[in-house]
């Protein structure tokens, strides 16, 4: 099942070469032909097209994607950014609430929103999602509890 | 010849486009055949090897030619090259005073005593160093008298000179990687924090605990202050700190400091005209990639790669993430614009030194930046992700965009170094820039192309009166043939690195600069007109000659 999927994202995983996103792109396109509502293969198509610096044929990519799948945080956020892109602030905003509302840890819908209400002048709003990213951003409790247990009260030596 | 046939070979020369340059590393010809030592080459047990270390071009003799300092991991000493001016350097680093040993980290330049003479900062982990230029002869040490001696050991990396209270005298600014110590650190494995791909590679920085980074105000006295805490300067404590780079970045006529970071958020500090900072990166949108996550950042530069007059960041980051280019909306506003810009393809690299720096003089910056992986047991997965790896050159479209000429632009570009510092310079005076680059346990790289460019060009050398004489922070509009660009003099910058204090402007087809203003740090306003090109030309505040 979905074997034009998995081999597109096995792709993407093995190389760092421009021509492998290319192939990557056929196999989801091959996808899309078997599976027509696929909205996650829309959006990894519309992905590597943003990544080719293609945002014009990305875009009815991800528009698709989010309307077959209207609660896909990642197509919601990368279509979005294309909104913002577009100083269409207002739409970029509703759907990045939306996706903050789908996930309220993600830290991608949080900055992109922050910025979207920075850039639509909504200076308290962005401040508020700043507060939020901040809070995401943190290291974990107790992430350095055993080194500096370790270091004690002694200065490093050389 | 054979050096000839295996460029051939190579594909070098087929590959060769005549509008672009042709950098070959003329190292070894101009001199610089010592190897400076950082850590394993094998493999890396402690952070503390993958770091090192910067370099640096500093007229330190003011003959008016760019000589080259680079610093030296632990086991071999920092070294002072003077420019002899026909194309090679010489070793004067015992007769200057400047041998020294320790892991060197990182570089910057500044006349802090306002002598006349530039002054060098190095820092390293375990404190800094520095050193006093006596009249343009020698170097002394006056790290205890200044006051810099640091109460504990310390991870130094990026420094800059700067006058962050338009005061007249430099101060310094000193970021801070992690708390490290070679007793405690674990071992490469010992925990999560301490593998890469199923390697198991030196720990941190994650794992290890973060420090503060370091204001020190200029007492005028040839003495320092730490002023961190009363500056806010040391308030944001949870980022691994790296590159610095100083710049007016919301045009307000008062320094900011952009700080690139390991794993955490970057940092831009906004400069409140008090003598205080407010932390702003995230925000302002220069502290994450797009998606808000934050990157490995290493090096930094800044350029108004678009023409619209604001200074613009770029920022090297790790393998597996993109490179980050931001676009200053204004004022101090960011857009991280790296995909759109044709820049954020090269996901194999370690991105390290970095600078905007216009090779073909069109009066649109180009930008430069160098790689090689932080370990090298990477070698071992056979990926397409290297320890030692070529550096990446993009060509400034001037409509808003970069198109990747690495591959065309000669061998120096595509040799394979573990990069990290890089320095820019016109060290010859004939109008092309020249990049300095520090390989780890290699001889450093001294990339020159052998392509003139076609462009018209001007270097502007600028001196303070009532600013700092080094000028650090005066901001130049240049407008010629119609268009005009903004520049700064900054100390720091790069990865750990500095460039020639002076300012290098391509023209394209201009035959003279119809306008040139001056936004001093004083604050006076300095207007030049109808200047030649293709020379050095020498301004000091509200004073000009010119030289050539």
């Amino acid at each position: 099942m979905n074997l034009h999927f998995r081999l597109g994202r096995a792709l993407l995983l093995e190389s760092h070469a421009a021509e492998v996103l290319a192939e990557a792109r056929k196999e989801f396109e091959a996808e899309l032909k078997l599976n027509p509502q696929d909205a996650v293969a829309e959006y990894e198509i519309g992905q590597i097209l943003l990544t080719e610096n293609k945002p014009a044929d990305a875009g009815p990519h991800l528009e698709r994607a989010v309307a077959r799948s209207p609660d896909f945080p990642e197509a919601l956020i990368s279509l979005a950014k294309m909104r913002a892109d577009s100083r269409k602030y207002a739409d970029a905003i509703r759907m990045l609430e939306h996706a903050v509302e789908l996930q309220p840890l993600n830290e991608s819908a949080h900055y992109n929103l922050m910025l979207a209400y920075r850039n639509a002048g909504r200076g308290d709003d962005a401040l508020r999602e700043k507060a939020a990213i901040d809070k995401l951003q943190r290291p974990p409790q107790g992430e350095f509890t055993e080194f500096l247990k370790k270091l004690g009260e002694k200065a490093p030596s050389q | 010849m054979k050096r000839l046939a295996a460029l051939v070979a190579a594909g070098v020369f087929a590959a060769q486009d005549p509008h672009l340059p042709d950098f070959q590393n003329v190292a070894a010809q101009a001199g610089l055949t010592e190897a400076f030592p950082n850590g394993g080459t094998e493999s890396k047990k402690f952070i503390v090897e993958t770091t090192g270390s910067g370099a640096a071009f500093i007229d330190y003799n003011n003959d008016g030619l760019p000589d080259i300092f680079l610093v030296s991991g632990s086991g071999g000493t920092n070294r002072l090259y003077r420019n002899d001016g026909n194309g090679r350097f010489t070793d004067v680093t015992k007769e200057t005073g400047l041998a020294s040993s320790g892991w060197g980290q990182g570089v910057c330049a500044g006349d802090f005593d306002n002598d006349g003479f530039t002054d060098v900062l190095v820092t390293y982990w375990g404190g800094l160093k520095l050193y006093r230029s006596v009249a343009g002869r020698r170097f002394e040490d006056v790290t205890r008298r200044a006051h810099l001696k640091q109460d504990r050991v310390r991870y130094n990396t990026g420094c800059a000179f700067l006058d962050y209270d338009n005061d007249g005298k430099l101060d310094i600014f000193v970021a801070n990687y992690v708390k490290f110590d070679f007793a405690t650190t674990p071992a490469p494995g010992a925990n999560p924090y301490c593998w890469y791909r199923d390697l198991a590679v030196n720990c941190g920085p994650r794992g290890l605990p973060f420090d503060r980074n370091i204001l020190y105000h200029n007492n005028g006295d040839g003495t320092f202050s730490d002023v961190s805490e009363a500056s806010g300067v040391s308030k944001p404590d949870q980022s691994y700190c790296l590159g610095v780079l100083p710049g007016d970045f919301n045009g307000d006529g008062r320094t900011d400091i952009y700080v690139a970071c390991d794993q955490t958020p970057s940092l831009l500090y906004i400069n409140r005209g008090d003598g205080t900072f407010s932390e702003e990166a995230v925000l302002r949108g220069a502290a994450f990639d797009e998606n808000g996550k934050a990157m490995s950042g290493m090096g930094v530069t800044s350029g108004d790669y678009d023409g619209d007059g604001r200074p613009d960041i770029f920022r090297s980051n790790f393998s597996d993430e993109r490179e980050t280019l931001y676009r200053n909306r204004g004022p101090a506003e960011f857009d991280d614009v790296s995909l759109a810009a044709g820049m954020a393809h090269n996901t194999r690299f370690v991105g390290w030194g970095c600078g905007f720096f216009d090779f073909d003089n069109d009066g649109c910056k180009d930008l430069l930046l160098v790689n090689g992986h932080v370990f090298p047991e990477v070698e071992r997965l056979k990926i397409d992700i290297h320890y030692k790896d070529r550096a990446i050159l993009y060509h400034n479209n001037g409509k808003g965009s970069f198109t990747d000429v690495s591959e065309r632009a000669g061998a120096g570009i595509l040799e394979r170094h573990a990069a990290r510092g890089a320095a820019f310079a016109d060290y010859d005076n004939d109008g092309s820039l020249e990049v300095l680059i520090n390989n780890q346990n290699e001889a450093p790289s001294l990339l020159k192309s052998t392509r003139q460019p076609e462009g018209n060009w001007v270097i502007l050398k600028l001196e303070g009166a009532t600013s700092n004489r080094s000028a650090i922070g005066a901001r130049i509009h240049l407008t010629a043939g119609g268009r005009t660009q903004i520049d700064e003099v900054r100390s720091g910058g790069s990865y750990l690195s500095q460039n020639d204090l002076r300012l290098h402007f391509g023209l394209g087809g201009a035959a003279k600069i119809d306008r040139l203003e001056i936004a001093w740090p004083s604050g006076t306003r300095q207007t030049e007109r109808e200047l030649e090109v293709n020379r050095v030309i020498r301004i000091r505040e509200a004073v000009q000659t010119s030289s050539h």
